[in-house]
């Protein structure tokens, strides 16, 4: 068999609906735990000077900002349309106005002169389920009045989609690191310096920082071996798409990076670290077979 | 029999993919199309952090909050808008905004750029390598 047609056969795998719908319903979960956690600061650019405003993305030919009562319906629509995501109910149509509403809300709060790399994957990831047949299955009442989808590529192929970008954006982080940094940022002091420049940071800017970022200054030893780990972690990140114990390892690996972040920098991938962005890397359905006292359905790559 | 996915299905694996990378390939960052450079420059101790602080009547200094500094509690959002207010030459006016938004206490603004060794500063050393004040306004009522 050829190297692509393996690829296109791991890619079109059948899987059950439940896969797809599970994804569904943790990737709608988070988002809007995220934008209603999240909503004071989302809000908070209606106050923006308009002066800051530089528009990116799908908002590029915006040439000012959006009426403020027009960003505050945005923001309470898109939470409306994620608890109807998470229910799956009229998903034809919510899912791609979720996904539709997700990219506008978030790209315009990275529109005010910073980038924000929190919400990145969390929007592709709701575009591929949003647009997918996520929703045939794990909908209420749905069961009552259709029989049980049969295993089909059509809901395998949104996860191994989803499993894909998650790597990917791994990957490209890794590459980053090199591009910009080259090899110091493995052999110097260049993490220790990033701990010691967020807590600077946020304590010149009148906040509170980690308690963990002065003994790591005076012992910059320490993240020595982890800054070649990051970048290790990041650039073989494509393995985990073969399943088993070196994804399992993989995730792990990625989940202590992020911990590690976030206890010595305060910056908190909330997606990755809730565990959501590495969910199409696993079987999600166990978490509803389990329940029912059934074994998940295994497919290859999906130890 | 496997189903065939048909040419659009795969159709769409090969741009989402492509989109993803492209980026990279472009050397181009958005949103949330990206490079990821988040980290990845190789930092060195010496850093220039833009900010902004207050002086009570006795001219003792005081750090702000990042509420009053920009209105956000996100410190890369709070730096950013002190380094473009500084960097399109409306500190002045940022200056005005934070001194609506600081305590009574406060009877002066100033929008500095100040330069620390990183590093020193963490560990509560003597840090500060520079100072540029690029505004200055009265504050409280």
């Amino acid at each position: 068999m050829s190297v692509l047609r393996r690829v296109d056969t791991w890619m079109f795998a059948p899987a059950p609906a439940e896969r797809l719908a599970v994804l569904r319903i943790l990737t709608g979960l988070v988002v809007v735990g995220y934008l209603v956690v999240r909503y004071p600061a989302f809000l908070s650019l209606t106050d923006a000077s308009p002066s800051r405003f530089e528009p990116v993305g799908v908002l590029s030919w915006l040439d000012r900002p959006f009426p403020d009562p027009l960003y505050a319906v945005l923001i309470v629509a898109n939470v409306g349309c994620g608890v109807a995501f998470v229910t799956g109910l009229w998903f034809r149509w919510i899912g791609p106005i979720f996904a539709l509403l997700l990219l506008v809300v978030t790209t315009y709060r990275s529109s005010w002169g910073q980038l924000l790399y929190f919400e990145n994957l969390m929007v592709i990831h709701v575009a591929i389920i949003g647009l997918g047949r996520s929703a045939d299955a794990l909908v209420p009442g749905r069961r009552k009045r259709s029989a049980q989808p049969p295993i089909s590529s059509r809901y395998g192929w949104p996860v191994r989609l989803a499993a894909v970008v998650t790597v990917l954006t791994y990957v490209l982080a890794g590459i980053a690191k090199l591009r910009v940094g080259g090899s110091d940022w493995m052999t110097g002091d260049t993490l220790r310096n990033h701990v010691a420049y967020s807590a600077a940071r946020i304590g010149l800017l009148g906040g509170s920082y980690s308690p963990l970022a002065r003994p790591l200054a005076e012992n910059g030893w320490v993240l020595a071996p982890v800054a070649v780990a990051t970048v290790l972690i990041e650039l073989v990140a494509p393995v985990a798409l073969l399943g088993g114990r070196i994804r399992t390892a993989w995730v792990a690996a990625t989940w202590l990076l992020h911990l590690g972040i976030a206890a010595t920098m305060f910056v908190v991938f909330p997606y990755p670290l809730l565990g959501v962005a590495f969910a199409p890397l696993f079987r999600a359905e166990r978490v509803v077979d389990r329940r029912r006292g059934e074994p998940g359905l295994r497919t290859p790559g999906t130890r | 029999m496997a189903e065939d996915p048909g040419w659009f299905r795969r159709l769409v694996v090969v741009c989402v993919i492509a989109a993803v990378a492209l980026p990279a390939v472009r050397d181009r960052d958005s949103f949330p199309l990206s490079t990821y450079p988040v980290y990845a420059s190789a930092r060195g101790r010496v850093a220039t952090i833009n900010t902004a602080v207050g002086y009570d009547a006795a001219g003792t200094m005081h750090r702000l909050s990042l509420s009053a500094i920009a209105d956000t509690d996100d410190p890369l959002i709070a730096e950013s808008a002190v380094a473009r207010a500084v960097a399109t030459g409306r500190a002045d006016e940022l200056c005005k905004e934070i001194a609506r938004r600081t305590s009574s206490a406060v009877t002066r603004i100033e929008v500095v750029e100040e330069r620390h060794d990183i590093v020193a500063w963490t560990i509560g050393d003597e840090s500060l390598r520079g100072r540029t004040v690029h505004a200055e306004c009265e504050a409280g009522p």
